[in-house]
């Protein structure tokens, strides 16, 4: 289902289906999935659809850029560095390009959104919550369900740390997709008294892999900030 | 005769007059200096507070700044070419006392608008409660706060009232806390009712995960059970969160035969009793 399509065209994969048919003039873009019916008029004759895996921090609405995996707690040795897999909600993002402009028309997810508190209500942070296991390999996902992060943890400093969560900011992401996976590719920084830097890095998990069209490539923002200080523990 | 030119020109008196071409230039020179001391201050002011607070709030703030610097300068300068500045003092202490009553309110206002600019208890946007007004700060000024209550009303708070008044503001905080009273019936069972309650709130994504949400037996009420239910939302969707969910478990608990009581009394009557003798 990921690509760009011309249309009208219609597709259906997984209980998602998506179609752009013709009516009086205009186009119709229409999405059904998980029981709920989207629709959108499109004037432009000549564009492009893109349907890809954005940045999971959209829905239900958008009340945080930040994303927290939490996991079961894993013990890192001093001056070591280990790479782990772990999974992230996919949230799917429809754009229209026309020419060189790209407009957002729909994000939608089949999965259940949770939000969370990262550190206190009066110093914390609202985060878009996931939990998911550890995993040593690649492990195999429903592509319009779970994303695979890859995330490096690198423990430089002098004492044991206990890691059962990290924190990561959307505007950062980097998505890439192929037919089989979607990917993230992340590195976690263990630094002193509990803090840590997460980061993404702008590379395919697998060679190959298709660079996904970022919600914040569409809002036109230049992006300053590239990592995340997790300043209240992970 | 080059060497003694200072002492020359100093000592020149303006014809009919007692002061000298030295202290005129002073005089000048006192200007100049409050004038452009003025401009340089109020371009570092409006720099420094663009965005900060309303234009028409700015622009006043700048002026009242501005024209203090040249009236300082005034009084500095004025009495370098004689000009006796007890007389205006006077005047102006009279004028200034009058002013003063008349303002006390005006400057109240005005201080307490700066108090609340620095320690910024509340920022536009935020749902507030100052006194008995409740609703969102749509402008914070230099004299009063503007307030919208949740029925649309606008109302203008003086800032003395804002500065000594108990201002609670809701969204200080990322996240808050709210809470439901749910009252079952004796014969329910009360584990299935709070484990329908935590699944329907756990089901609702902005029902925080952390802090978890506490659901537990309170006490044993007059007419039922009751369970008390506290959720943590975002501060910014809390209300939603509130009004959604309580349908919600509502629909849930009833799905399961859990129904909520009516007030209810059982009666007894003795069979035999001297009020009531048996036929």
């Amino acid at each position: 289902m990921y690509g760009h399509y011309s249309y009208p065209f219609s597709i259906e994969s997984s209980g998602i289906k998506i179609e752009v048919t013709e009516e009086n003039g205009l186009y119709l873009y229409r999405r059904e999935c998980c029981g709920e019916v989207s629709e959108n008029y499109i004037q432009p004759k000549n564009g492009e659809i893109i349907i890809n895996p954005v940045e999971p921090v959209n829905l239900p609405s958008s009340v945080t850029s930040l994303l927290q995996v939490k996991f079961q707690n894993l013990v890192i040795e001093p001056q070591s560095v280990i790479l782990i897999y772990l999974t992230f909600p996919i949230e799917i993002g429809v754009f229209l390009q026309i020419g060189k402009n790209t407009e957002i028309i729909d994000v939608f997810s089949v999965n259940r959104q949770k939000y969370s508190l990262y550190g206190s209500p009066t110093k914390g942070t609202i985060v878009s919550y996931h939990e998911s296991d550890i995993y040593r390999t690649i492990p195999e996902t429903d592509i319009y369900k779970d994303g695979v992060l890859s995330l490096t943890l690198i423990n430089s400093g002098k004492e044991i740390a206990n890691v059962s969560s990290a924190v990561f900011d959307g505007w950062a992401m980097k998505l890439y997709y192929n037919d089989n996976c979607v990917s993230m590719v992340s590195e976690m920084n263990l630094l002193h008294n509990r803090t840590a830097e997460t980061a993404f890095l702008n590379i395919p998990l697998i060679t190959g892999m298709s660079k996904s069209y970022e919600i914040y490539m569409s809002r036109k923002i230049p992006v300053m900030k590239k990592s995340f200080i997790m300043e209240l523990g992970y | 005769m080059i060497e003694n030119l200072p002492s020359v020109i100093s000592s020149w008196n303006i014809s009919g007059t007692g002061v000298t071409v030295y202290e005129l230039l002073l005089f000048i020179l006192i200007i100049v200096v409050s004038f452009v001391l003025g401009q340089i201050i109020s371009k570092k002011l409006r720099k420094d507070i663009s965005g900060k607070i309303p234009v028409n709030d700015r622009e006043l703030l700048i002026k009242i700044v501005y024209f203090t610097i040249l009236i300082v300068g005034l009084i500095i300068a004025l009495p370098y070419i004689d000009v006796d500045l007890s007389g205006i003092l006077f005047a102006g202490g009279i004028i200034g006392i009058i002013i003063g009553f008349a303002g006390q309110n005006l400057f109240s206002n005005f201080i307490s608008g700066i108090v609340i600019f620095i320690e910024r208890p509340i920022k536009i946007g935020d749902n507030v409660g100052v006194g008995d007004v409740l609703g969102t700060v749509e402008d914070i000024r230099i004299l009063s706060t503007i307030i919208k209550t949740y029925d649309g009303i606008y109302t203008r708070i003086p800032n003395l009232t804002i500065f000594s008044s108990n201002i609670t503001n809701y969204v200080a905080n990322v996240a808050r806390r709210f809470e439901y009273t749910i009252e079952i019936r004796y014969r329910d069972d009360a584990e299935l009712a709070m484990s329908v309650i935590r699944g329907v709130v756990e089901s609702h994504p902005f029902a925080l995960k952390h802090p978890a949400p506490l659901v537990f037996v309170e006490s044993l009420g007059q007419n039922g059970v009751v369970i008390v239910v506290k959720i943590w939302a975002p501060s910014s969707v809390w209300w939603n969160v509130r009004t959604e969910l309580l349908q919600t478990i509502k629909l849930a608990v009833e799905a399961e035969g859990i129904e909520i009581p009516f007030p209810q009394r059982t009666v007894w009557f003795p069979e035999k009793n001297q009020f009531f003798p048996e036929k």
